[in-house]
């Protein structure tokens, strides 16, 4: 595989596991799009632009829901709900993020045996 | 690159969406840059951790499922379009503001239209109004005249009349009310009249100037065929002069061979031939007369072979009195057209 198709192989492991830890974010208390980009880049080292068109898509499907707060500094900012619809599809992630990562584990560590 | 100018860039990329969706995405952006602003950071750096502007405005655009590069073609096919189909654009606008010409005149014409219509409408509705008063007008005398005769009879009618019930008392009274309705259903005919009459003459006078077009055509067709045989007249009389002439000539020759023979000169022969040619010269003068008016149903070979001849020997002075001839002529075929058209007048007026 090229140097850039692993490039973009990281950006897609990345997209995926971003709409998770977004999910998650979201899920334990509504945020704000500032915030929820302070909060996804503590886990992974991404684009701060990417986190909102991934908020927009997700909320164009139906697992968020938004609605405007007012803040004590500047303007009313744009919470980011998470819908029923969110949470399972949460929970679908999960599961399937926790057999990949398994699977994968397993697979290196039955390499690193063979390999030794 | 500023907060403005990237909000502005930001902006033409995604000018795809509509603007609120726009709008909501770009006051997040704006808000990110203004937080980070607020901390250590200033607006470049915070739009720099934005990355590749292309690249952003492709993942946005792809939360919409719109293809990132929809607006650049669109940007580029307006660009080619501009270079190169210069022309045909003119051509477009040109035949835009045709057809949008055409569109307005028509529309135009359709308004105009719907006006004389209406109008017209109006008129006819007025003119069949003040007809149909007259009538009622008639109808209503004869009415009265009706009720004044059944008076006499001594019934007391049930119309509402208040005139009515006096006529049942006295004869001079019916009279009086007959006269009325006399004088009103007088004023009735006389007003039918009039508007029959109105009728008639105008029927009457398109009438006329349908017969005096037909006529007019006519009698340009006639003025055709006066001319016609006023030319063939002319080349008849030309050519019977000429031919009569030469015969004068052939007598005049003759005679002096005959006066030749007669002194004892052998020409006898020659004297012959001159005597057939006078002849036959003497012949075809009286032939060329009595072509003269009797149309052109001659047949055509002669005819050629005496124009022919005509035309060689005319000179100068046969053809002034030919021209004199043929005024002669004019002035009697212009004497006849006036007796025609008189006649064909008198015609129309007894149509």
């Amino acid at each position: 595989m090229s140097i850039r198709g692993r490039i973009a192989m990281n950006a897609q492991f990345k997209k995926g596991v971003l709409e998770l830890i977004v999910l998650e974010s979201v899920r334990q208390r509504d945020r704000y799009g500032y915030e929820l980009v302070e909060e996804v880049s503590k886990v992974v080292d991404v684009n701060e632009g990417t986190i909102y068109p991934l908020l927009k898509r997700m909320t164009n499907e139906h697992y968020f829901e938004t609605y405007l707060r007012e803040s004590t500094e500047g303007p009313p900012r744009k919470y980011y709900h998470i819908t029923a619809a969110g949470i399972l599809y949460r929970d679908g992630l999960e599961r399937d993020w926790n057999e990949f990562q398994q699977r994968v584990c397993t697979f290196l560590e039955e390499q690193k045996r063979g390999r030794e | 690159m500023n907060k403005a100018e990237f909000l502005q860039r930001l902006r033409q990329k995604l000018s795809v969406l509509d603007d609120r969706e726009l709008e909501d995405i770009l006051n997040e952006y704006e808000q990110h840059i203004d937080m980070k602003a607020a901390g250590a950071m200033t607006e470049e750096e915070a739009i720099a951790d934005f990355g590749d502007m292309d690249e952003l405005a492709a993942q946005i655009l792809e939360a919409y499922h719109v293809r990132a590069d929809f607006a650049e073609n669109e940007k580029k096919a307006a660009r080619d379009g501009q270079n190169e189909d210069a022309l045909q654009r003119v051509y477009v606008k040109v035949k835009r503001a045709l057809t949008g010409g055409w569109k307005e005149f028509v529309s135009a014409l359709k308004c105009g239209g719907r006006f004389l219509e209406e109008k017209g409408d109006a008129c006819a509705d007025a003119i069949f109004r003040f007809l149909k008063g007259k009538k009622e007008v008639h109808a209503a005398s004869s009415e009265e005249e009706v009720s004044g005769v059944q008076q006499e009879s001594g019934q007391a009618a049930e119309e509402a009349c208040g005139v009515k019930a006096r006529g049942t008392e006295a004869a001079e009274e019916k009279s009086v009310f007959l006269f009325f309705g006399r004088i009103v259903s007088g004023c009735g005919h006389a007003a039918g009249s009039c508007v029959s009459f109105c009728w008639k003459a105008a029927v009457r006078c398109v009438k006329l100037c349908w017969a005096l077009a037909v006529w007019c055509v006519k009698y340009g067709w006639k003025a055709a065929v006066w001319a016609a045989k006023i030319c063939w007249n002319l080349f008849w009389v030309c050519s019977g002069i000429v031919i009569g002439l030469f015969s004068c000539m052939c007598l005049f020759g003759l005679g002096l061979l005959a006066v030749m023979l007669v002194l004892g000169y052998p020409l006898a022969g020659i004297t012959i031939g001159m005597l057939g040619l006078t002849l036959c010269m003497c012949s075809v003068t009286i032939g060329c007369f009595t072509l003269l008016l009797r149309g052109k149903k001659k047949d055509a070979l002669s005819c050629a072979g005496e124009k022919k001849n005509a035309a060689l020997s005319c000179t100068g002075e046969e053809k002034n009195a030919a021209l004199s001839c043929a005024e002669g002529e004019s002035a009697q075929t212009k004497e006849k057209a006036a007796k025609e058209k008189t006649a064909k007048e008198g015609e129309v007026v007894h149509a």
